[in-house]
């Protein structure tokens, strides 16, 4: 078992109905959207298996709500809506997240984005790195440069 | 007269059946470490007591992001 990097196949087809709002949006002859989705990020364990075929966030291999650590995870900045660079759109999150003083119920290598606005709680994308294992301090996620290039979700 | 001692306390993880403790940073050995890779970017500090981690942060700056490439190429 193994987590891997993905944007959830279930995710691309709900962006295509319209299901997710990264940003709010003025009545552009489509819709209107006045209010945007709140977006989570949780962490998982290396031992779990998270990928493309997601659909819905659950626990199944989330980090254990122990050591300052609450599943379900944290919500993430939104200051800035979803834009283009050229013909690549991109989302980013607007800023870091830390978890205060964790002490990790055991190694994770991946973090879940999801909608939690959304009912099921649809799941939007795995990102993995290096397993990391926490003890009495404090861990960041810095999100990457918000571009066409490095945005953290991109449709090109 | 009284020597006035500041020792730089440092508190260490816990396991669950043990309440957290403090040690004075000179008894703790510290150790950072660093990844950069085309994943990520990431930093790490360890305090060791006696060879074992009592305590841990990380810091990771996310590189490699999700595209989906086709959607623009399936609407041209």
């Amino acid at each position: 078992m193994a987590n891997t990097q993905a944007m959830c196949t279930a995710f691309k087809v709900q962006a295509l109905n319209g299901s997710h709002a990264f940003g709010a949006q003025a009545a552009n002859g489509v819709r209107t959207v006045t209010t945007k989705d709140d977006f989570f990020i949780a962490l998982f364990l290396v031992t779990a298996t998270r990928n493309a075929t997601d659909t819905v966030y659950n626990t199944t291999g989330e980090l254990a709500g122990t050591g300052n650590y609450t599943q379900g995870g944290k919500i993430l900045p939104n200051a800035t809506a979803p834009t283009n660079d050229s013909t690549t759109a991109h989302w980013t999150p607007s800023g870091s997240v830390t978890w205060t003083a964790l002490t990790s119920s055991g190694a994770f290598d991946a973090a879940v984005i999801y909608n939690n606005t959304a009912t099921a709680k649809n799941e939007v994308s795995v990102h993995t790195f290096s397993s990391q294992s926490i003890t009495a301090a404090d861990f960041t996620l810095t999100m990457p440069t918000n571009d066409g290039t490095t945005g953290l979700i991109r449709i090109a | 007269m009284a020597e006035i001692v500041t020792q730089k306390l440092i508190r260490n993880g816990w396991p669950q059946d043990e309440p957290p403790q403090m040690h004075e940073e000179s008894l703790l050995e510290k150790t950072e470490g660093e990844l950069d890779d085309e994943v990520e970017h990431t930093t790490w500090t360890e305090w060791r007591l006696d060879g074992k981690i009592v305590k841990r942060g990380a810091h990771v700056l996310l590189k490699k992001n999700v595209l989906a490439d086709g959607i623009a190429a399936m609407l041209r």
